[in-house]
């Protein structure tokens, strides 16, 4: 048995995104540092690629997101802050932790049963120099963090452990639920089902080994990624003390699960009492700290000029 | 621009004589890419820069984060190059603007026919490239970008305190498991009116996602078309300031290259939804290394 590792989401904002934000602040925002809901989403894994979670141009306005296929959408909000000390001192703990104690919140009271992206929010703290065209930033993908850590005690390519009829049976089923980011798999021997997380168990899947699966966006044959985590906490809590294997769901457009993983694992004598986190986004330097991105080069002079004002 | 404001909307196809498409022919053959390759969405842009002649919700098309695992140059290096370049003169006119150069991997183009059977012959590339690409050494970081001042990001660490959490996964790269940190690309797809082809824009980020400077994206594209055909230039539909494949000499390349396909493929006839798949493949001539999906299945 070994310490189950995920791999971190790398954040990939649009460089559009910084004019729609510069655009908003200017119209809408002013100097408000409500807190505004973002629309985001990750990708399936691809070969040697990071975890790249995207936040689309669009990000700011729901309802004109396009959500490439493939792709699983994320809800988060964005914490703009007017000055660069309002961005430091902004209690950074404190805003991952009410996180945090929402994820659990919506465990236990079921409605992550039936809504599993409240499994995976997140969130981004900003400040816009805008005479600069400098955007600082940092995300949070908040993780709830077990007591003792999940262990593993296999760890499968899925095409060594099922045969290519029951991966494709998966796959269509997969498709026909409207590609969840989590679901659980009614498997036998042939067949392999992916169902909603709200599903009721059949007879079989009581005395058998649960398999959930989640859609990966890690492509580390060690390590499934990050939107795991939550799930183990809601599998934890949802059907406690039971044998349980984990499905990391890597499909590429037209080829089969070549990627995925299956994991055996199984939490020993852990709590998620207290409700603890993790998830702000290490830098480039590998430091918790934030990043920045300098647009001065590539934007329109015009918009440059009227930002400036 | 202007002259594109002024340039009539193309009604009737000549998609074979001219290598041109009407905007209804960029949307069918939007749509087939899309269905062949759905790596690549239809998206609309700005509001403010919704242009009438296509649908709103095809404006262009977008295929983003698609990996480039290396500098054109070094994919150059790797082939006897100094041979493969020559100029070609346009038929219209003589003067610096109108040369091209076509250069496809080891092979001699000589003249627009020639570079349209490079394209035919794409599928054998392709796999070289594959091939090359598999035997890159992925355990070698790449060589260190220019990392900006550390003084321009405040100093905040520790602002955050997280427990050591022995559950997330070293970044660092192990040997079985290849995560490499690459530059990534988003490549888009427009209508040039003026043209009346597709043109190609190219918006491209760093290993750690920082967006590159227009001199780090004409690293990534073959040298011999840098200087005379790359440009930045605003996006159409974003207000961004993007490098762009100058689409003047695109309908001749296409024109060839479909008159070549006639007549290579048993008589099969080109269709029109098929352009924007062979014009992809053409534009991995210029950016061998950007490696978006144009795959087709029979």
């Amino acid at each position: 048995m070994a310490t189950l590792q995920f791999t971190p989401f790398q954040s990939a904002v649009d460089a559009s995104f910084w004019l729609q934000l510069v655009d908003k602040k200017l119209n809408v925002l002013r100097l408000s540092q409500d807190a505004q809901p973002l629309t985001a989403y990750y990708a399936l894994a691809r070969a040697a690629l990071p975890s790249l979670f995207t936040l689309p141009d669009q990000a700011l306005d729901a309802a004109s997101v396009t959500k490439p296929p493939f792709t699983f959408v994320c809800h988060g909000q964005l914490h703009n802050t007017n000055t660069m000390e309002e961005f430091t001192q902004m209690n950074k703990a404190h805003l991952t932790q009410t996180i945090a104690d929402q994820i659990w919140q919506a465990i236990i009271d079921k409605r992550a049963t039936h809504d599993p992206t409240l499994l995976t929010p997140f969130c981004l703290l900003t400040f816009a120099d805008l005479k600069k065209s400098r955007f600082y930033y940092w995300f949070a993908f908040p993780a709830l963090v077990p007591s003792k850590p999940w262990l593993f005690d296999t760890n499968a390519s899925l095409d060594n452990v099922w045969s290519s009829t029951k991966i494709e049976s998966l796959v269509a089923s997969f498709d026909n639920l409207g590609q969840p980011v989590y679901f659980r798999i009614d498997s036998s021997d042939d067949v392999a089902k992916a169902v909603p997380l709200s599903a009721p168990l059949t007879e079989k899947e009581e005395t058998t080994p649960l398999v959930f699966g989640f859609a990966d966006p890690s492509s580390s044959a060690d390590h499934p990624g990050w939107p795991a985590r939550n799930l183990l906490a809601w599998v934890h809590f949802t059907y406690p003390n039971r044998p349980v294997q984990v499905l990391a769901y890597r499909e590429r457009p037209g080829q089969p699960l070549g990627l995925s993983r299956l994991f055996s694992v199984s939490l020993p004598s852990g709590s998620y009492q207290p409700v603890k986190c993790v998830g702000w986004e290490r830098n480039e330097h590998r430091a918790l700290a934030p990043r920045m991105v300098d647009l001065a080069h590539m934007l329109d002079p015009a918009l440059l000029a009227s930002n400036a004002v | 621009s202007v002259r594109e404001y002024l340039a009539p909307v193309m009604k009737d196809s000549k998609f074979k004589e001219t290598g041109c498409l009407t905007p209804e022919e960029f949307v069918v053959a939007g749509d087939f890419l899309v269905y062949k390759c759905p790596t690549w969405s239809w998206e609309s842009g700005v509001p403010e820069k919704l242009r009438n002649y296509l649908p709103n919700d095809k404006q262009y098309l977008v295929t983003r984060s698609v990996p480039c695992f290396r500098r054109a140059a070094q994919l150059e290096l790797s082939e006897n190059d100094d041979q493969d370049t020559k100029e070609i003169h346009a038929n219209d006119g003589d003067d610096d603007e109108d040369s091209w150069t076509y250069t496809h991997s080891s092979r001699v183009a000589q003249t627009v026919e020639d570079m349209a059977q490079n394209v035919v012959d794409e599928e054998e590339q392709q796999e070289a490239t594959r091939r090359q690409m598999a035997d890159l050494n992925l355990d070698q970081p790449p060589p260190p970008e220019d990392i900006p001042d550390l003084d321009d990001i405040p100093d905040m660490e520790d602002l955050v305190e997280e427990e050591d959490d022995p559950a997330i996964a070293p970044t660092t790269v192990t040997h079985n498991d290849k995560i490499l940190q690459v530059r990534t690309y988003d490549v888009f797809i427009t209508y040039d009116k003026y043209y009346r082809t597709p043109r190609i824009w190219l918006f491209g980020y760093d290993e750690d996602r920082r967006p590159l400077t227009s001199e780090q994206v004409f690293e990534d594209v073959n040298a011999d078309y840098v200087k005379k055909t790359v440009t930045i230039e605003p996006h159409p539909h974003t207000n961004l300031h993007l490098a762009s494949i100058h689409p003047c000499k695109h309908a001749e390349v296409m024109m060839k290259i479909i008159e070549r396909m006639s007549t290579s493929s048993h008589g099969d006839e080109i269709r029109v939804d098929q352009y924007l798949i062979i014009f992809l493949k053409f534009i991995s001539s210029v950016v061998p290394t950007i490696d978006y999906d144009h795959t087709i299945s029979a």
